[in-house]
């Protein structure tokens, strides 16, 4: 899985680094000692074929009380074929507790919906009362994944911080309203740095090294494609209008140009998505240290959208059942480009002891830790 | 012998270890100092894929061990259930008949299951929340598209008491509203809303050559209404959007666009059969009153709907009606 390659020659190569922008490698002459330790997905499609099917086959006859062990099953294969340095990651989440995160989910769905009978007013309200939420949901179903995550039987670990959280969502919210979504990249990429600060492996805390400014960049040029395409769909409009004019047959069909245009504009949201993802994904991975390691990630544009297109119409044409080949190459594509660059001894993080001593404070806690995500 | 790897669960740091079992103890080799668990404190992880099993040992540590059948063979307590889980997981015969029930059930769920809910569900609903709907739907309406009605009164005045005449004898004697609008974009069109609330628009009057015509065009709303096709409809889209979330949930990012297209195909599919129901309904009344059924052929087929394709069959799974002259013909 590693080869020797050395710090500078990696990240000079990597494809997915904008020139200049990467965050500077920690120099001086252990630069030297740095050695790639790639992460490599090893599931198989009919495999995980198998796996889904029964999933689903046991949800719909349970009537969906099987989905919380569906879910960990699924997650637990692909972390369990998660490899780095010949070990595998796991995932250890109770699936009575994820159900119980889905009751409680669906009941505020249910509670969501049911005010839309009753009017705007109150639909706002239950909004509202789903909003001021958000920043403890996202707190807790950090923590909740971190906890149940592990590499080599030592887990990973989320710091409550639920008055930072919703110190972030204020301040940033407030930002937002005021500059009409301007600000939304500083937000998330705040969100970003508050994740991964308060994450940790053992008791190693990860750090975000970035930069607001070199973030925000990327969705300037995402915004600048989106502008740059309209223009060149107006251009093309009016050529078409122009060329079908002067034919004295043909009259423009404003239905087609109609269909058209929404083809194009999903086209475009589907690039532009995807190049969001690939630039900030490789932009937070490369500048986020752990101890004396880095991440890297050399994602690309193309490679993605190739894979999403194709995954995309194979599910579409195969009726839903190209979607675990679907997400087997995702997850591979995504590990092949990832890679962990270590400095110094990979073995030297250590487990939490608070962990024993708060085990009285943990059952409060833990009542309260749920994975909300459908 | 069985060799794996040792995990203190205090570091990352990795031991390769051997594994025996003697008596009633798990005999670990290869660590500083020998270790023996007795078996009842041991829990072997369930079988997945051909993953990696892991043996949680007091205390937090845990050993690795590659999924052979050598492991099987020990024993060591692992969950029964999801151990059966695995078998129906591990051949493909048994994968395509998981197939074949999903395929089986999803289809039921469809056109049993889900409307049959609705169907149920609809009776819970109280009127006073129809009634936010049909107020909230026509002022929505209202603002996008419709302008006041220029209908003279006398005929609208006929209009309502055609439909109250209708209404007579159902549940919903007496509670009938008949609105007029003009359409604007969408032209001749005639609307059911739930608690009773039916709506004309101006252009359906003036396309209509017969009075009779209006008629049954009100007597197909009534229909709608006395089904309680619109609450259902409601009830039915939410009830596949949820199935499809249930069942392809994880699933996040572009992907789930693929998941855009079923549900769109049946709710037109549910769509379809409640305007059958309803063309039933108004054919019924049409022959009770002595109205020639054609009046309604006749409507029909004055309607300007470009969605007229006969015979395309990909269209009709899309099309939210089923074809005019299909109509016209039952």
């Amino acid at each position: 899985m590693t080869n020797g390659e050395a710090w500078g020659g990696a990240a000079e190569r990597g494809p997915g680094l904008e020139p200049g922008r990467e965050p500077s490698p920690p120099a001086g002459p252990e630069a030297q000692g740095v050695r790639v330790a790639q992460l490599e997905f090893r599931g198989r499609a009919d495999e995980y074929f198998r796996i889904w099917i029964v999933n689903i086959l046991l949800t719909i006859l349970t009537l969906g009380i099987y989905s919380a062990w569906a879910k960990v099953r699924k997650r637990r294969y692909f972390y369990r074929n998660t490899f780095l340095e010949g070990d595998t990651f796991d995932y250890h989440a109770s699936p009575v507790r994820i159900l119980k995160g889905r009751l409680i989910a669906g009941a505020l769905l249910l509670l969501y919906t049911g005010t839309g009978f009753y009017g705007l007013v109150w639909q706002g309200l239950a909004a509202g009362v789903v909003l001021l939420l958000l920043p403890w949901m996202l707190v807790r179903s950090q923590s909740f994944n971190a906890r149940n995550s592990s590499y080599r039987n030592l887990r990973f670990d989320f710091a409550i911080n639920t008055g930072g959280a919703y110190r972030l969502f204020l301040r940033y919210g407030v930002l937002m309203v005021f500059t009409l979504g301007l600000a939304y990249p500083v937000f998330a990429y705040r969100l970003r740095e508050f994740t991964l600060g308060h994450s940790r492996f053992g008791t190693t805390p990860f750090r975000l090294n970035g930069d607001t400014g070199d973030y925000y960049l990327i969705y300037l040029k995402a915004w600048g494609l989106w502008l740059l395409s309209f223009v060149m769909w107006i251009v093309l409009l009016t050529a078409i209008t122009i060329f079908s004019a002067s034919r004295a047959d043909a009259e423009p069909n404003p239905a087609v140009a109609g269909i058209m245009g929404v083809v194009f504009v999903y086209v475009m949201i589907f690039i532009i998505f995807s190049y969001i993802q690939v630039k900030t994904t490789n932009y937070i991975l490369c500048a986020t240290a752990l101890a004396t390691h880095r991440l890297r990630s050399t994602l690309r544009v193309a490679g993605l959208l190739g894979i999403y297109t194709t995954n995309l119409l194979a599910i579409v044409l195969s009726f839903g059942l190209a979607i675990p080949w679907a997400s087997v190459r995702l997850a591979r594509y995504r590990m092949a480009h990832t890679a962990l660059l270590v400095r110094g001894d990979l073995e030297a993080f250590t487990a939490s002891a608070e962990r024993d001593m708060e085990a009285t404070g943990e059952e409060m806690s833990e009542f309260f830790d749920f994975d909300f995500g459908f | 012998m069985i060799s794996g790897t040792y995990f203190d669960g205090r570091t990352p740091a990795r031991r390769a270890v051997t594994l025996q079992v003697e008596g009633d103890s798990l005999h670990i080799h290869g660590l500083p100092e020998a270790l023996a668990v007795a078996l009842d404190e041991v829990v072997l992880s369930e079988p997945l894929g051909g993953t990696r099993r892991s043996i949680a040992l007091p205390g937090g540590a845990r050993l690795e061990v590659e999924d052979h059948p050598e492991l099987a063979a020990l024993p060591l307590r692992s969950s029964k259930m999801l151990t059966l889980v695995h078998a129906l997981e591990r051949r493909w015969p048994l994968a395509l008949l998981s197939l074949l029930g999903v395929v089986v059930s999803i289809w039921l769920l469809i056109t049993n299951g889900i409307p049959l809910l609705a169907q149920h569900a609809v009776q819970l609903v109280p009127p006073e929340v129809s009634e936010t709907l049909a107020e909230q739907g026509l002022a929505t309406l209202d603002r996008i598209v419709f302008e006041a009605s220029e209908l003279d009164e006398a005929r609208a005045q006929r209009f309502r008491r055609a439909l109250d005449e209708l209404a007579a004898g159902t549940e919903m004697d007496g509670k009938m509203r008949l609105e007029f609008r003009r359409g604007g974009g969408l032209g001749a069109n005639a609307f059911a809303l739930p608690a009773g609330v039916v709506v004309l628009t101006d252009e359906l009057v003036e396309l209509a050559e017969h009075e009779d015509e209006v008629r049954a065009v009100l007597a197909h709303e009534m229909g709608h209404v006395v089904h309680r096709h619109m609450l259902r409809r409601l009830f039915q889209d939410s009830g596949v959007v949820l199935l499809l979330v249930v069942l392809t949930g994880d699933i996040a990012s572009v992907t789930a666009l693929g998941a855009a297209l079923p549900a769109v195909l049946t709710q037109a599919r549910y769509s379809r059969e409640f305007e059958r129901e309803a063309d039933d309904y108004a054919y019924h009344y049409l022959e009770r009153r002595g109205i020639p059924a054609r009046r309604f052929g006749d409507m029909l087929r004055r309607l300007p709907i470009d969605d007229e394709h006969p015979g395309d069959e990909l269209l009709n799974y899309f099309a939210t009606h089923p074809p005019i002259l299909e109509r016209i013909r039952e």
